[in-house]
């Protein structure tokens, strides 16, 4: 009631000048990106915003590919598979005869005892979630092929924080999970799948006697799929083929878990998520198990 | 369209307000009529019908209004007006209920509507009949304009969201609606903290509801249950409480008082309190239309707890078409009934520290009623909360540590702000502002300054979600 009195309302004058003239600036100043924001909304927070110096306009294919690229190595010779290891004594031909490619194995839990999983929120649910406790995890939410090199995470082997780059540096791996590509859909697609193979190419060179393991992005549910221009799941199993081809099936392997969640129809089930994007906790158990499926044992 | 959207305040907000002010004053109402009618399509663009109904209802409620204040048959017009009002409510929000919960029941293969309620019905009908059993009550006048009664019934600061108003607190502000560059300015100042209530607390906080809405209940610690619940109910209070400021704001801008709808709920020792302070509007209609005629508490005492039920019950289905909110609904009825009728209310408001650790475990578990609308989830929540193991499937054990890092700043803040804090600090801004010269200075630079950092935080907020449902372009 104070503010009712005559005094008071004197002294309350100026009547917010101050804030006026400054909320009218404020106004102007934001008015611009307002509206990039309200007509222009996939450029926001892209890399479409930084200008981008790929000239070739990322355009997504029209029409979905139809199956999940599958470049996992051809089958091996019978009964073989190690792949045979560097000899002392020089080769004495130079004939084409290659050695086996290796094939995925059952594996137990201890086969992730010097693994590295590197990856997104996903790949966080894995290291939450799955029940493997002796492999490191450099995961987060967000992470992407544009910020990882910044990242600073705290690694169970480590004991405190630290950059993918001295992780690789100091740890010696047998095996690295690269779980990376949902956050870089809104980016241009030509640098993102570059970017993805220059990872995969340092972490080969910091860990060359292990085994990379190039995962295929999980589709996201239709629901999602089909109202996202952006996250669905043409883009990602765009982006997933593109990837796939960095496998050689020697040192590099691609690997789907798609196969285990998909429905009929090439999307994530319904059944196992709520919002269309991450598995439920309890499913990520089934993912370790998928992956004791694709053991490498050289 | 949302209050806290980029379209809301960088287009159709400043627009509106500078054609409101430049207008002579008796283009005002008609203005306000036009421009909440286009406000409601924007939001409603895919159903245009939606607008049709409203205006439909617009015309309905003016002529009835003023058959009801002629006097003859008066009663029969105000039913009329009424069972057209709830007879579309109950068609749009629960047939869709109705019919799932009847072929749960007996087994039958009704077919279940999938129609889109249209926005705001819940609040517009509510605001019709209050209107139209006020004429019939000589508590307000019938409007004779049809341009004004439609300024009234739709105007867009509480059009979809509330706070619920009577005409009669209304009217004479529509005779003459002033507007004026330092009202203007004094309605962003409230509209801005409204705005950050919303985007930067409620936005916040709704991110951890959401992750455990993801991993799934059944998958988290007991004390990241609790965490979850509690981070719940602030969102739902700033979310709410937000946009009761935005349209305060608004309001006043526009040269409206529009009624407080929250008054440091958090602080109640009592359920019976909480609901004095909680959506304030909404339990003044239910005291006002229903309460009171059925008898309210002038009767004997089982008519009395009878009348309470049917209070309950009401609010609960109010809130939605789901039998986790008759629950509700029934659950506040037990403890409110409890209190009135045991003496525990008073002797909780005189032990106030006992009354807010009563209120302290009440109000997280009644949201948790209110928010799980599936009876699986809700099972499986409330063994978390109390730790019934059989419902646990392997969480992930020190997941309210990491959590708790993710969301600490923003959950202490959050609960900062659900006590008098705010109300308090308010106050003694206003105190300072009244020691002479230099208080007004120091207050207007402060004010600015705060309040501008709070809008372009929320800014910041709003336009990183643009284009990304799961906010911030993160997963």
């Amino acid at each position: 009631m104070d503010k009712f009195t005559p005094e008071t309302r004197k002294k309350a004058a100026p009547p917010h000048w101050l804030f006026a003239l400054l909320f009218a600036v404020s106004f102007l100043i934001g008015l611009p990106f307002a509206m990039k924001g309200i007509f222009f909304p996939e450029t926001v927070g892209t890399e479409a915003e930084v200008n981008d110096d790929e000239s070739e306009p990322d355009t997504p294919p029209t029409t979905a590919p139809t199956t999940v690229p599958t470049t996992v190595p051809t089958t091996a010779p019978t009964g073989t598979t190690k792949k045979p290891k560097k000899t002392t004594t020089a080769p004495t031909t130079t004939t084409t005869t290659l050695p086996p490619k290796p094939s995925f194995t059952e594996v137990d839990e201890t086969y992730f005892d010097d693994a590295l999983f590197i990856g997104d929120s996903r790949a966080e649910g894995l290291r939450l979630f799955s029940g493997i406790k002796n492999a490191d995890f450099f995961t987060n939410t967000g992470m992407s092929v544009y910020n990882i090199a910044k990242k600073e995470l705290s690694v169970a082997s480590v004991g405190g924080k630290t950059t993918l780059d001295n992780l690789l540096s100091t740890q010696t791996y047998g095996k690295v999970y690269v779980i990376l590509g949902i956050n870089e859909l809104g980016y241009n697609f030509k640098k993102s799948v570059s970017k993805y193979g220059e990872l995969i190419a340092s972490i080969r060179g910091a860990q060359p006697g292990a085994t990379v393991y190039v995962c295929a992005n999980l589709h996201v549910a239709a629901a999602r799929s089909d109202r996202d221009e952006v996250h669905n799941n043409a883009n990602i199993d765009r982006f997933n083929e593109a990837i796939g081809e960095l496998a050689d099936g020697m040192e590099i392997f691609y690997i789907d878990v798609n196969e285990i969640f998909d429905d009929e129809n090439g999307a994530l089930r319904p059944e196992l998520t709520n919002d269309n994007t991450h598995i439920y906790a309890k499913h990520y158990k089934e993912w370790a198990n998928w992956l004791m499926t694709k053991g490498i044992v050289r | 369209m949302a209050f806290s959207s980029l379209p809301f305040i960088f287009l159709f907000l400043p627009v509106f307000v500078i054609a409101y002010a430049l207008l002579p004053m008796r283009w005002r109402t008609p203005l306000l009529f036009i421009g909440s009618v286009v406000f409601y399509l924007i939001g409603s663009w895919d159903i245009p019908w939606h607008t049709l109904l409203l205006l439909g209802f617009v015309a309905v409620d003016w002529l009835l209004g003023m058959l009801i204040r002629r006097g003859r048959g008066s009663k029969a017009w105000l039913t009329v007006g009424l069972v057209l009002h709830f007879g579309c409510l109950v068609l749009f929000k629960y047939t869709p209920f109705l019919a799932e919960t009847v072929n749960a029941v007996f087994g039958t293969a009704l077919p279940v509507p999938d129609w889109a309620v249209p926005a705001g019905l819940s609040f517009t009908t509510f605001t019709s009949a209050a209107y139209l059993i006020d004429v019939y009550r000589r508590r307000c006048t019938a409007e004779a304009s049809f341009v004004t009664a439609g300024a009234y019934l739709t105007m867009f600061p509480k059009l979809i969201i509330g706070p619920i108003t009577n005409y009669a607190d209304m009217e004479k502000e529509f005779k003459s609606p002033r507007t004026s560059l330092p009202r203007i300015a004094a309605g962003l100042q409230v509209f801005t903290v409204g705005l950050a209530y919303k985007v930067l607390l409620a936005g916040q906080l709704g991110g951890l509801w959401t992750d455990l809405a993801n991993t799934g209940y059944d998958s988290i610690t007991t004390p990241l249950a609790w965490m979850g619940i509690i981070a719940y109910s602030m969102q739902l209070y700033f979310d709410f409480y937000g946009y009761s400021l935005m349209a305060i704001g608004l309001g006043q801008m526009l040269g409206f008082t529009i009624p407080e709808n929250f008054r440091d709920p958090y602080m109640a020792c009592s359920m019976t309190d909480f609901w004095r302070r909680w959506h304030i509007t909404l339990g003044a209609w239910f005291r006002e239309y229903i309460y009171i005629p059925l008898g309210g508490s002038r009767c004997k005492k089982g008519r009395h707890i009878f009348n309470l039920l049917i209070v309950w019950l009401f609010t609960g289905i109010w809130h939605g078409a789901g039998l986790n909110f008759l629950l509700w609904g029934l659950v506040l009825f037990v403890i409110i009934t409890v209190e009135k009728f045991t003496g525990l209310g008073g002797w909780l408001e005189k032990h106030r520290v006992v009354g807010h650790l009563y209120m302290i475990i009440l109000i997280p578990l009644s949201w948790g009623l209110f928010a799980l609308t599936d009876f699986g989830d809700l099972g499986v929540y409330f063994g978390r909360l109390f730790d019934f193991s059989a419902t646990a499937l392997q969480p992930f054990p020190t997941d309210y540590l990491e959590k708790g890092a993710q969301y600490g700043i923003v959950l202490l803040v959050g609960l900062l702000f659900c006590t008098s804090f705010p109300r308090w600090f308010a106050g003694k801004v206003q105190t300072l502002r009244q020691h002479g010269k230099g208080g007004v200075i120091a207050v207007e630079i402060g004010e600015t300054v705060v309040l501008l950092a709070a809008f372009w935080a929320s800014f910041y907020c709003m336009y990183r979600g643009m284009n990304d449902p799961f906010m911030y372009f993160r997963f």
